[in-house]
């Protein structure tokens, strides 16, 4: 029984035979090749170690300076969380709460998920579909590259007007959406549940 | 909602036989590669922190009456570079602002007791416009230390109210006039000598008892000399209106800037007048009286001698395409007498080129005033013994000693070394003179660098090269000769008198 499996690609149920150490397994009709025990801990470790490392530079990507413009001889510099805090105090509650949730709340909340279900495991797995789930939407709500598009667009337009200069913290942003994406993209879902199968 | 046991029954699995687990291997640490990336980030991380977190500066406090405009953020500057930064500003318990600054660990020696802030903000005069650039951008605060403070480093400071008079301009000699009436005169006004500006106005305001007008005004160094206790001052009113009915309407005006601001002349009219001490109070005349400038043309005032430069004047005659030529050529010559009473002729090494030239020849050699037939052909025998033992490529910009005998009725000047000068008057006989005729050129201490090999290196020296080489240096205070001018056509430099005897 335990060698039924269905294939992640074309879900053709088949029998997978017991492998050798340097043997793999591929779906009789798709040739996809099923993830073993191996495969799924090394795709765990490098969501965890990418999912990690985003998550370190996520606090210098939003608490450094990030842009300083300088008009006039004015001065003023200010990083994403202090941008947005400037928002509210302006009473711009909706710009300010969109930024807010979209570029500081849901890229954290995709990070943390993402190290919690590739590594730390720490939630019964009754709740780790619930957090997969909340995980890919979140994902596709965290704009955290949108908002590098969005400096761009201000260099490119706005260049001869004031005067702007990038702070550190987009170093350490840069570094952080491209963590985040390693591990997106090194995440295999079916980890989740890897090992779980036989305590059905 | 099904519970997990639910689940599993509905699943085709044979419930006899029981499940096993998977023996796997435990997700290590380490495993991945990628964690090198994850030490990347942290270090990343770590390295930007480390890098913004600024310099732990000086924290100042100062009080202000007015804030006029200023901002967090705005710099504090000295000398036109940001020395620190203004991080809070609020309203103090009692009567004005507090700015608290952030002062850069470099600016350390600026926080002395008694160092000067101001809030720098734009200011239009007839005069001139000055701090212009803070109308469009931000204000800043700028300070000034006190030389003379060697208290340091306290922590608040007390911040002026308005930019202040001069603020880093030339030192000088502080007077007070006394007055009836302001007289039009204004903070910023030039105080003049003949209508040459010597000095500014600092401040105006009235006695403690309200029965007169007080000026404070500096007149600057080395212009102290010419005010004595004999000055007398006056207000200039600037235009000066005379209607008669022969000669019709005449207009005096002074400079536009006197007209608006108001001035203060002055002259001193007698002759004996002690000098002044800084402080010393002076009545202010509403007018000049008619005598003075009479009398103040009378007055020798206590100034150097110019003095020490003779003209040496030497005529060759040269090959040219058109034939012999006759060329008359000069040089200022210093005769100095040293410590040990040797005495000689300072001249530039550069008139004995013209004895070692091959197409030229000497004709004659004289100085100017003391022209004789025995002296001259003395001159003219000493110079070619000194011209030999010279080579070509020596000649370079410098002062040699050439010997001369004591008993040459000669102006001998004594050598001083001089240290410390705050100033020095270069000293040059015009050409063709007679008698006691000469013309100088001051030269500020600010003008002046040491170089490491003894000569003083001269910047921004106004003049003819050719006319000033070699022409004694006197020094402003005492009038004594301290070294001679050396312009070789690139540089000019002085040289000290303790170098001129090793020569």
């Amino acid at each position: 029984m335990k060698s039924l499996k269905s294939c992640h690609c074309c879900g053709l149920i088949q029998h997978v035979p017991p492998l050798a150490n340097n043997e793999a397994a591929s779906c009789a009709r798709c040739r996809s090749r099923f993830a073993d025990e191996k495969d799924r801990a090394k795709s765990a470790n490098r969501t965890a170690a990418a999912a990690m490392g985003a998550l370190v530079l996520f606090w210098p990507a939003v608490l450094l300076p990030i842009l300083r413009i300088e008009q006039l001889g004015h001065s003023h510099q200010s990083s994403i969380l202090s941008g947005t805090i400037e928002l509210f105090q302006h009473g711009s509650w909706l710009v300010g709460g969109v930024v807010f949730l979209f570029s500081i709340l849901f890229p954290l909340t995709k990070i943390v998920l993402l190290l919690e279900l590739s590594y730390f495991e720490l939630l019964h797995r009754q709740h780790k579909s619930f957090t997969l789930r909340l995980m890919e939407h979140l994902g596709k709500w965290s704009m955290m590259d949108v908002m590098l598009l969005a400096f761009l667009v201000m260099l490119v337009k706005l260049g001869d007007m004031v005067e702007f200069h990038l702070g550190p913290a987009v170093i350490a942003f840069v570094m952080c959406v491209a963590m985040s994406m390693l591990a997106s993209i090194s995440f295999d879902p079916h980890l989740i549940w890897d090992g779980d199968d036989d305590t059905l | 909602m099904m519970t997990p046991s639910e689940k599993s029954d509905l699943t085709p699995v044979n419930s006899t036989s029981l499940p096993t687990a998977i023996v796997s291997k435990k997700r290590g640490l380490l495993q991945s590669k990628f964690w090198i990336l994850t030490a990347l980030a942290l270090l990343l991380a770590l390295g930007l922190a480390w890098w913004t977190t600024p310099e732990q500066g000086i924290e100042i406090s100062i009080h202000f009456p007015d804030g006029h405009g200023l901002h967090d953020g705005d710099p504090i500057r000295y000398r036109g570079i940001n020395v620190g930064v203004v991080q809070d500003i609020h309203l103090a318990s009692g009567d004005g602002v507090d700015v608290e600054v952030m002062m850069d660990q470099s600016a350390k020696g600026l926080l002395q007791n008694g160092a000067n802030f101001w809030i720098v903000r734009p200011q239009l005069a007839l005069t001139g416009i000055s701090g212009l650039e803070t109308a469009v951008g931000p204000k800043y605060i700028a300070v000034e230390p006190d030389s003379l403070s060697l208290e340091t480093m306290p922590r608040e400071f007390k911040g002026l109210a308005d930019v202040p008079q001069g603020a880093g301009e030339r030192r000088g000699t502080e007077i007070v006039f006394q007055a009836d009436e302001q007289f039009g005169v204004n903070p910023g006004s030039s105080l003049s000598y003949r209508g040459f500006e010597v000095g500014k106005i600092l401040d105006v305001h009235l006695s403690d008892d309200a029965r007169h007008v007080n000026f404070q005004a500096v007149i600057h160094h080395p212009h102290e000399r010419l005010v004595t206790s004999k000055s007398k001052f006056w207000a200039n009113s600037g235009i000066d209106v005379d209607f008669s009915l022969r000669g019709g309407l005449s207009l005096d005006t002074d400079s536009l800037e006197t007209i608006a601001r108001g001035g203060i002349s002055f002259l001193t009219v007698g002759d004996g007048g002690t000098k002044i001490a800084p402080g010393q109070v002076f009545k202010l005349h509403k007018q000049p009286e008619d005598q003075w400038l009479e009398q103040a043309n009378q007055v020798r005032l206590p100034t150097v001698d110019l003095k020490g430069a003779v003209t040496l004047v030497i005529k060759t005659s040269r090959l040219g395409l058109l034939g012999r030529r006759s060329v008359t050529r000069l040089a200022s010559a210093i005769p100095v007498r040293n410590s040990n009473g040797e005495t000689g002729l300072l001249i530039p090494s550069d008139v004995l080129a013209e004895f070692a030239a091959e197409d030229s020849s000497v004709e004659s050699v004289s100085i100017d005033d003391f022209s004789s037939a025995d002296f001259n052909q003395q001159l003219e025998e000493r110079l070619r013994q000194l011209a030999a033992t010279f080579e070509a490529g020596q000649t370079a910009a410098k002062i040699v000693m050439l010997p001369l005998d004591a008993n040459v009725k000669l102006p001998w000047q004594n050598l001083t070394t001089a240290e410390n000068v705050s100033g020095v008057i270069a000293v040059r006989r015009p050409v063709g003179a007679k008698g006691d005729v000469y013309v100088h050129q001051p030269i500020s201490a600010e003008q002046l660098t040491e170089t490491s090999d003894g000569p003083l290196a001269v910047e921004g020296f106004v003049g003819d090269h050719d006319l000033w080489n070699g022409c004694p240096i006197l020094s402003a205070d005492a009038g004594e000769v301290i070294g001679a001018l050396v312009a070789d056509g690139r540089q000019v430099m002085i040289i000290p008198a303790n170098q001129l005897f090793n020569e």
